[in-house]
């Protein structure tokens, strides 16, 4: 990879995500809880289908589809989601009793960062649904650097990670309109982008990011991504059962994800109907290209050797049965570290 | 949950008796406990500021790292964090993550916790957090407030609960925790002692919460089944039943999810397409209130096609067992022999064919303390000819026959599919599957009791366990709940639980070794010497309930009586009782952490008919709840970092956690502890100082006020008013708790997470009658199946016949499918819910940073089915009503909602909403009255355990755009 010594990247397991969140929070109290950041999730989860955040964002353009940098849209706070305000003061001790009930303040909210969670898709009763993480994927071809004009979005040497130097920040936003996945937001304080910075100062400290650290479902692995002896390399070059979101944004992303199964569902009298799956191949293909097909079918075949008894690699990666070893040696207990002055 | 001081003693006080013999099952392994070693820091440096990397670099450092949890937020997990503490401030929390592995082969529980966990910090410094002590001022509910010192709100508090004492007695003094602020250690310790030395009645909300299990109840006689949550991993077919454990086991999903990778089949019954559903292998959408009519389908199933295993059933279940086909009646000792026992069963034995006292059940000649059948041989099937001891015979057949009558006559999987609206194929194919499987297990949250009939749901579930022979076995059989016995949390109480009398009896039969049963009988004597009622029952003789539920339209249809009849005969039998007595009003209403009038049903009718009745109320909270705002006073506490606390352990995961304090408490805030001593004391100062001595206590006995503090505090053994007095209460919990791995109070706080390396000694309320063995995982009910421990029933087994009078009138004798009451109604939706993603009840309900997740205000899902026809789009407001009451919420339209479901998810705060009329407002939750039956083996009160359920499921409503 081009001026880098090396690249970080996550794997996430759709088929463990309970849509819990922890992780967001996790994030969100770690990073984005000062003043202008409060609307800011570096980190969300939403139910698929559906429009996500911001809402929309897949048909918001940027990326090189088709190899040629596209223009994308800057989305707005609102297609985000704004941190509401709330009257917890007056309904509390206000003295007006039930005239008032605790709401956001203001104009009615319209969206938000999980508007949108638990609906799903289909017709009931063969309605479908999964959740979809997402982070800022740390292209390896990352479009918002390459629209910066002012050259403020760096691929750290050490591990890929990509960062906005807010020192040469000027608030322009085109690294938002360039982001085909939406994953950038603007502080309107301090009048700089902000996104996801995979948990460096974690990394250096060889503890693995928040997101996937504090996530309970054990969703999440990371470390190198040239690491043979890891998970990640196993199961996105191995096994090539991880893939990236919407590959045809041309960023190459190092965020995978382990495409989700779901149930049999039902024909038309109520009888179980395996002749195709609930969720419509074409669209996990639509989301993670044609690829994704090969890779339920080698998790389903897999699936049925460890029933038969027989061991898999496979299988036994995606239990994970010792925690610590889903981080790629990223595995330092965080609350061993003693801070001391430089 | 409440854990009774009594609870706790029945253990301790056996062993002591016993002197140290062998108690079989019942002794505790008590390995050498380890020294603790905290993990070696390591040293980093924090940076000067050279780049903008640098501001996120200094982004995450901290002073010090405290270990917490959330003790009081009754959370049935138990999630041990790292706390870390900036500035003064306990600015984050991280999950500590320390868990050991039970088996090479079987993954690890780490790193647990949840989003709410998560943001605790942000929680305990919000708007909602009370610091100071308030007085209402205005109207009740009306937010006009003023602050007052504690010596003047203590006061004032001590002279009303004095008032009300000479007045009507200390039982008109309502003490209410709901079940949400139970912990093992000092949190709940204070409000314990302070309700017992005051003699207040106190609230038995286990089922008021609707989280008491009756079906289990009535088939086993206790309804403790858990292990840990590793043993889900070693199941082959994982059925969730009623129940969304992706909301509400976050900690512990996973391991369904890795039990899939090592080919394991997940099945999730529910009606809607659920978050639990999606990552099943095999979503059954059983139409709600049906999963009876599921369950008996699968076993008529099951019989049919002789999936079963008999050698099980004959051992572990009443199904050999004879009944009269004259009276329905089970064939008693009474019926064969002048003066024989009427609690004697039998079976009939092939090697003997003759009829043989079945060995365990109660009246067996040998206290019913073993099940094994020795050289019997049972007939499973049969009809015989028993002479009886009035010279005349008796045609008799066994459970086993006419269960499968019943099954075969209305459960084939053709009549089932007309009730649950699946096809029989389906039904066939899951009935096949679960006995084929090498262990099934059906994952039942929390028993799932919060329907009209859930008991009949799981006597159904208990039935097809019991068939497939997995009750009992690893990775097997109905899951419910347990809990960590911890022999230390007698130092939690005031008094000896025993009376004397108490222990003389139970010295012989401990030299025996004690049975599921004595204690059972203990437990039964301590529940009658306190005035703790059950919710329901305090809810319809005091709170004006009384008129709703007698309503016709509530009434079972199958019963031949009314409710009111049950209710009146239940009460004059003594099977339910009530506090304070019928002729009596409570004056004084004391609540901690629970929050009656988000969660009583159509709390509407609380708020005009119960509160005009009381002359203080009072509210012990760290935040401001719908309740709160309808106090006199509320007493702020510490919040989950600010005080010393061990949270309780239900046994998904074998640690036993503990929360040490990060920081003080912000403004006046203080401990639980410290608050009820303070009540406790004052009390008794104001009592010296007025001259009032002794009043009117429990059943009217004499009790002096003045010496109040000194019950509460062992007569000066402790003092709640020294900060560091909760650690000394620890110490003596864990120096005398050999299950588990700490020595003293401020190890287990320096340790976090404290292992479990035995089994406690039991105790009726937590006991899974399983042996804790941390070389595997833990599994309930090995004691039945492995020792031969006779069930603490009737008939000294599982048991799914019960010929108690009420329940053959009822028609319940047998497990059945009926329609709730609610099914003739002539509104059409149902309102349905569940625990929420978001909050732990409604304790996180109004943070901002979980309300953003969400849509900022209370929401219902809804079919797009049942939307189009009433014009409703997603995000309209719209009115959920019924006669009963009403209210306004937005609208998810949801394609995995169920067409005629409206989900309403737990614990909204009503004042969350227009003129606060909560969620609870048009939800009747009509009564079950066999609830009520007592007299009978398993089947009578006793604290905490078998009272009548809160049934909110199943409200029949019309929604309308607002």
């Amino acid at each position: 990879m081009p001026g880098i010594k090396r690249q970080m990247a996550m794997v996430m397991d759709l088929n463990k995500c309970i849509g819990c969140q922890t992780c967001t929070v996790a994030c969100k109290t770690l990073w984005t809880a000062s003043e202008g950041m409060e609307h800011m999730f570096f980190n969300t989860v939403n139910t698929q289908p559906g429009e996500g955040t911001p809402r929309g964002w897949e048909a918001m353009g940027g990326g090189f589809p088709g190899g040629e940098a596209q223009l994308g849209k800057l989305p707005a706070i609102g297609e985000f989601g704004d941190a509401w305000k709330y009257n917890h003061e007056e309904v509390f001790y206000g003295g007006k009793g039930q005239d008032v009930h605790l709401g956001v303040q203001g104009e009615a909210p319209k969206w938000g960062p999980n508007w949108d969670e638990d609906q799903g898709g289909g017709e009931f009763p063969n309605s479908f649904f999964f959740y979809l993480p997402r982070l800022c994927n740390h292209c390896t071809h990352p479009a918002c650097k390459e629209a910066c004009p002012r050259g403020a979005i760096e691929k750290r040497e050490a591990d890929g990670v990509v960062v906005v130097n807010e020192d040469r920040c000027r608030g322009y936003r085109h690294c938002m309109e360039a982001c085909p996945y939406k994953k950038i937001y603007f502080n309107h304080v301090s009048q700089v982008s902000q996104k996801c910075i995979f948990c460096f100062p974690r990394l250096e400290q060889g503890v693995a990011p928040a997101c996937a650290r504090q996530c309970p479902g054990r969703v999440r692995f990371v470390g190198y991504r040239d690491d043979q002896d890891a998970p990640i390399w196993k199961l996105v070059d191995k096994w090539k059962v991880a893939l990236p979101l919407h590959p045809e944004f041309g960023t190459e992303p190092n965020v995978f994800y382990v495409p989700p199964s779901a149930p049999a569902r039902f024909d038309a009298d109520g009888r179980i109907d395996e002749s195709k799956p609930r969720i419509p191949d074409e669209y996990l293909v639509s989301l993670f290209g044609e690829r994704v097909l090969e890779a339920l079918q080698t998790l389903a075949d897999e699936r049925a050797k460890a029933a038969r008894g027989e061991r898999s690699e496979l299988m036994d990666l995606l239990i994970a049965y010792r925690w610590q070893d889903m981080f790629g040696g990223f595995d330092r207990d965080p609350q061993t570290i003693k801070w001391v002055e430089a | 949950m409440p854990i009774s001081r009594r609870s706790f003693i029945i253990g301790s006080t056996a062993v002591a008796a016993a002197g140290g013999l062998v108690l079989y099952n019942l002794r505790p392994r008590t390995p050498a406990k380890p020294v603790f070693q905290p993990a070696p820091s390591v040293a980093a440096q924090r940076v000067r500021y050279n780049d903008f990397s640098d501001i996120w670099r200094e982004k995450w450092t901290w002073d010090k790292v405290v270990k917490g949890t959330h003790t009081r937020a009754n959370c049935i997990s138990a999630c041990s964090w790292d706390v870390y503490v900036k500035d003064g401030i306990a600015w984050r929390e991280e999950q500590a993550a320390i868990y050991a592995p039970h088996r090479p082969d079987v993954p690890d529980f780490n790193p647990r916790g949840c989003q709410k966990g998560a943001c605790y910090t942000q929680l305990q410094l919000a708007e909602s957090r009370v610091t100071h002590p308030l007085k209402r001022v205005g109207e009740r509910g009306e937010g006009k407030w003023k602050r007052v010192s504690w010596d003047e709100a203590l006061t004032d508090i001590a002279d009303r609960i004095i008032d009300a004492a000479i007045e009507q007695g200390t039982e008109s003094v309502i003490f209410d925790d709901g079940t949400t602020n139970a912990g093992y250690g000092p949190e709940s310790a204070g409000d314990m002692r302070f309700a017992q030395a005051l003699q207040t009645t106190r609230i038995d909300s286990w089922a008021g919460v609707s989280d008491m299990p009756m079906g289990a109840v009535q088939t086993w006689g206790l309804y403790n089944s858990e292990g840990t949550a590793d043993d889900w991993f070693l199941s082959d077919y994982i059925v969730v039943w009623v129940g969304n454990p992706s909301y509400t086991r976050i900690p512990d999903m996973h391991f369904m999810h890795e039990a899939r990778y090592r080919g394991a089949k997940l099945v999730v019954i529910a009606p809607d397409y659920s978050p639990s559903a999606i990552h099943s292998d095999l979503w059954l959408n059983v139409k709600p209130e049906t999963d009876a009519a599921l369950g008996l389908a699968c076993a008529q199933v099951m019989i049919e096609e002789k999936l079963f295993k008999p050698e099980y059933v004959l051992e572990q279940t009443d199904l050999p067992f004879l009944v009269r086909t004259d009276n329905q009646h089970f064939l008693r000792q009474s019926d064969v022999e002048r003066g024989g026992a009427d609690n004697a069963l039998y079976l009939w034995d092939e090697v003997r064919n003759a009829i043989v006292v079945a060995p365990g059940c109660e009246g067996d000649g040998d206290e019913g303390r073993s099940l094994a059948l020795g050289d019997i041989r049972p007939a499973l099937s049969g009809r015989f000819e028993v002479k009886l001891a009035d010279g005349s015979s008796v045609e008799v057949e066994t459970v086993f026959d006419k269960l499968r009558a019943q099954l075969d006559a209305a459960y084939r999987p053709e009549q089932a599919a007309a009730i649950t609206g699946l096809h029989p194929d389906t039904i066939r194919t899951f009935a096949r599957q679960m006995a084929a499987a090498r262990r099934s297990m059906i994952f039942a949250s929390w028993g799932a009791c919060k329907h009209y009939h859930s008991d009949l749901f799981q006597r159904a579930m208990m039935l097809l366990m019991a068939l497939t022979g997995n009750q009992g076995y690893q990775g097997g059989g109905v899951r419910i709940a347990a809990w960590w016995g911890m022999d230390g949390l007698d130092a939690i109480a005031s008094q000896s639980a025993l009376t004397m009398m108490e222990k003389l009896q139970i010295i012989p039969k401990a030299i025996r070794g004690l049975t599921p049963r004595d204690y059972e009988k203990v437990f039964m004597g301590m529940s009658e010497r306190e005035s703790i009622v059950p919710l329901m029952v305090f809810l319809y003789v005091h709170a004006g309930y009384r008129e709703m539920w007698d309503e016709q339209h509530l009434q079972d249809p199958a019963l031949p009586r009314h409710l009111r009849e049950y209710v009146r005969e239940s009460l004059d039998r003594g099977w339910m009782k009530v506090y304070p007595p019928e002729d009596r009003s409570p004056k004084v209403y004391i609540f901690t952490g629970c929050n009656p009038l988000r969660r009583w049903p159509a709390a509407q009718i609380a708020r005009e008919k119960l509160w005009p009745k009381l002359d203080l109320v009072v509210s012990v909270n760290f935040r401001m709840s719908t309740s709160t705002m309808y106090a006199d006073y509320v007493l702020p506490v510490a919040g989950y970092y600010e005080k010393y606390g061990i949270k309780y352990g239900q046994t998904y995961v074998p640690y036993i956690i503990c929360s040490d304090k990060a920081t003080e408490p912000p403004g006046e805030a203080k401990s639980d502890w410290e608050t009820f001593g303070l009540l406790s004391k004052y009390v008794a100062e104001r009592a010296k100082a007025r001259g009032v001595s002794e009043v009117r206590g429990f059943h009217d006995e004499p009790l002096d006020l003045r010496t109040v503090y000194d019950r509460h505090t062992q007569n000066g053994k402790s003092d709640p008013t020294d900060p560091e007095d909760p650690v000394k209460l620890m110490d003596a919990i864990f120096a005398n708790s050999p299950s588990v791995g700490a020595n003293s109070g401020r190890e287990a706080l320096d340790m976090g997470a404290v292992p479990v390396i035995g089994t406690g000694r039991p105790s009726l309320i937590y006991q899974n009658y399983s042996e804790y063995d941390n070389d595997d995982t833990h599994w309930p009910h090995r004691d039945f199946v492995e020792k031969k421990v006779a069930w603490p029933t009737l008939t000294g087994r599982q048991q799914f016949y019960l010929d108690h009078p009420w329940y053959l009138e009822g028609g319940e004798s047998l497990p059945v499918h009926k329609d709730p009451p609610l099914a003739s109604s002539e509104f059409p939706l149902r309102v349905y819910g569940g625990h929420n993603r978001w909050s732990i009840h409604a304790i996180w309900r109004d943070l901002k940073l979980m309300l953003q997740l969400e849509r900022g205000q209370p929401v219902c899902f809804m079919n797009p089915r049942d939307c189009e026809p009433r014009g409703i789009a997603d995000g309209d407001m719209v009115r959920v009503h019924n006669n009963r009451g009403e209210f306004e919420c937005m609208v998810k339209v949801a394609a995995a909602t169920a067409p005629g479901e409206v989900i309403v998810y737990h614990a909204w705060e009503p004042y969350q909403f227009k003129q606060w009329k909560g969620p609870t407002e048009p939800i009747e939750a009509p009564w079950k009255a066999l609830h009520l039956a007592g007299g009978y083996s398993q089947l009578h009160y006793r604290m905490f355990y078998g009272a009548p359920s809160h049934v909110p499921r199943g409200a029949a409503v019309e929604v309308t755009r607002a």
